[in-house]
């Protein structure tokens, strides 16, 4: 076994890791956003809006996310910018509009979960719908939906890899470019493969744990102080 | 002026009709007992009253504000209009005082201080002060239930709107709400409470709304409710919930 051609090349790899953590990030983070919005506009009660943020959900989902990546890079984002865009941007905006249709659909359930009566309460408050969405609806929807957006995000971070082919050397890539030189294919892809593993099932158990500690009386101390106060 | 007047209300779902031809006043500071079997459409009656349900004809007024006017501000009439559901419908993801302090902050604008303030001043009063950082999963139902009546207490209501609040509660619970209720009718606020609580009905409210089959059927004293009905209907529904002679 070659095991040495790892360490001859961990910077490389490691280059390549940081590229591939940066591209997850940013499109966890843009999916999530850009999720809620088609998702809370796919659940609205207005006909119009709802069908048109389905048909962005459904198209969207009806399409390999390689052909997205290809298109957006070299049609889409020459088309919008005037000019060619990096690899990365291309990749971060492809990843974020592909995976914002999943996390929409997530979205719908955790909104359709809510009990109505919640919804009622927040109402009769004299809660507007924006007030009533950010405060209530959405926090306890999101706690439902850690579970599904989890596993949606570690969908994400493997498809990161997928950007290699527009030429964006992220992690899978890096790998690639050095046993495409040395010809020892297994040991690179067996250890890219583990550095997969150990990011998604880090990101997996800590939304487990999540799960597990749902509203902790945290500042029990406070409750003194508050007394005194009232 | 009334408090609120309620003017030949209609509501139906599809081919269901729930209230027909309601009309009724309620004054500054009278409690209302709202009784009648199961399906009568009282609890519709009391959601129209805060546009939770839209009434299919008729109009409701609150304090002079037309609340079935097509372009009222809900919200701000919500506002004014306590009302608590027999579910509770607590917040689940925030704490007591948070529940409470969450409308005050929001609709009304009052800097966070002095909410807390409010906050824990309306627990004081619902007797859960010791409960203000626990979330509503670890409370019994009859101090969720005064947890939210504190909750709309909070946005000092004209009017508090009660949907069957102890019908989810045991014997015990339903004593400590109702506690809290009475509490609340000598401080004079104006109440309206669906209710199966005859007792309650009978000892604290001054005013009775009998519904029947969608219709209001009477309304009277609880005096001359209970003991002198005008109605066939009512004498019947009496007879089977109380076993009484009348």
């Amino acid at each position: 076994m070659h095991w040495n051609d790892i360490f001859e090349n961990f910077d490389f790899l490691m280059s390549g890791l940081v590229v591939t953590i940066q591209l997850a990030l940013l499109a966890i983070i843009g999916s999530l956003l850009c999720g809620i919005v088609f998702g809370v506009l796919r659940h609205s009660k207005i006909p119009v809006i709802s069908f048109l943020a389905g048909a962005y959900i459904e198209f969207t989902r009806s399409i390999p996310l390689i052909l997205f990546i290809v298109f957006i890079h070299f049609g889409f984002m020459p088309l919008i910018l005037g000019e060619a865009s990096s690899f990365f941007q291309s990749a971060c905006v492809a990843l974020i509009v592909f995976t914002s249709a999943y996390v929409a659909e997530i979205v719908r359930g955790g909104l359709n979960s809510i009990d109505k009566g919640h919804i009622e309460a927040a109402k009769s408050l004299g809660l507007n719908w924006f007030d009533r969405m950010i405060y209530v609806i959405l926090p306890i929807a999101l706690t439902r939906m850690t579970p599904a957006l989890v596993s949606q995000f570690i969908s994400l971070i493997k498809d990161t890899s997928l950007a290699s082919t527009i030429g964006l050397i992220e992690f899978t890539r890096s790998g690639e470019i050095i046993y495409e030189r040395t010809y020892h294919e297994l040991e690179i892809l067996i250890f890219i493969a583990l550095t997969y593993f150990a990011i998604c099932y880090s990101l997996s158990s800590l939304s487990k744990k999540l799960e597990s500690k749902p509203y902790i009386n945290k500042d029990s101390e406070n409750l003194k102080q508050l007394k005194e106060l009232a | 002026m009334s408090m609120i007047k309620v003017e030949n209300i209609y509501k139906s779902y599809k081919n269901l009709d729930v209230l027909i031809d309601v009309s009724a006043q309620v004054e500054k500071g009278q409690i209302v007992a709202v009784i009648g079997p199961s399906g009568c459409g009282k609890s519709t009656f009391l959601r129209c009253i805060n546009g939770l349900e839209k009434v299919s004809q008729g109009r409701i007024f609150i304090d002079g504000e037309e609340v079935t006017a097509p372009n009222t501000n809900l919200n701000k009439i919500r506002s004014e209009v306590g009302i608590v559901f027999q579910q509770f419908n607590l917040f689940s993801h925030m704490s007591v005082k948070e529940n409470i302090m969450l409308a005050p902050v929001k609709v009304k604008k009052i800097p966070k201080n002095n909410a807390e303030q409010i906050a824990m001043a309306l627990l004081e009063k619902v007797g859960m002060l010791d409960h203000a950082h626990k979330y509503p999963e670890q409370l019994s139902g009859g101090q969720v239930q005064r947890v939210a009546i504190a909750r709309s207490l909070a946005m000092e209501p004209k009017i508090m709107l009660f949907d069957e609040p102890t019908s989810a509660l045991d014997p015990k619970m339903t004593n400590e709400v109702l506690d809290t209720m009475k509490q609340l009718a000598q401080d004079g606020m104006t109440m309206i409470v669906v209710t199966h609580e005859m007792s309650f009905a009978r000892e604290v409210a001054n005013k009775i709304m009998f519904f029947s089959q969608s219709r209001l059927v009477e309304e009277s004293a609880p005096d001359k409710f209970f003991n002198n009905p005008e109605s066939e209907i009512t004498r019947e529904f009496l007879r089977s919930v109380l076993k009484l002679e009348v």
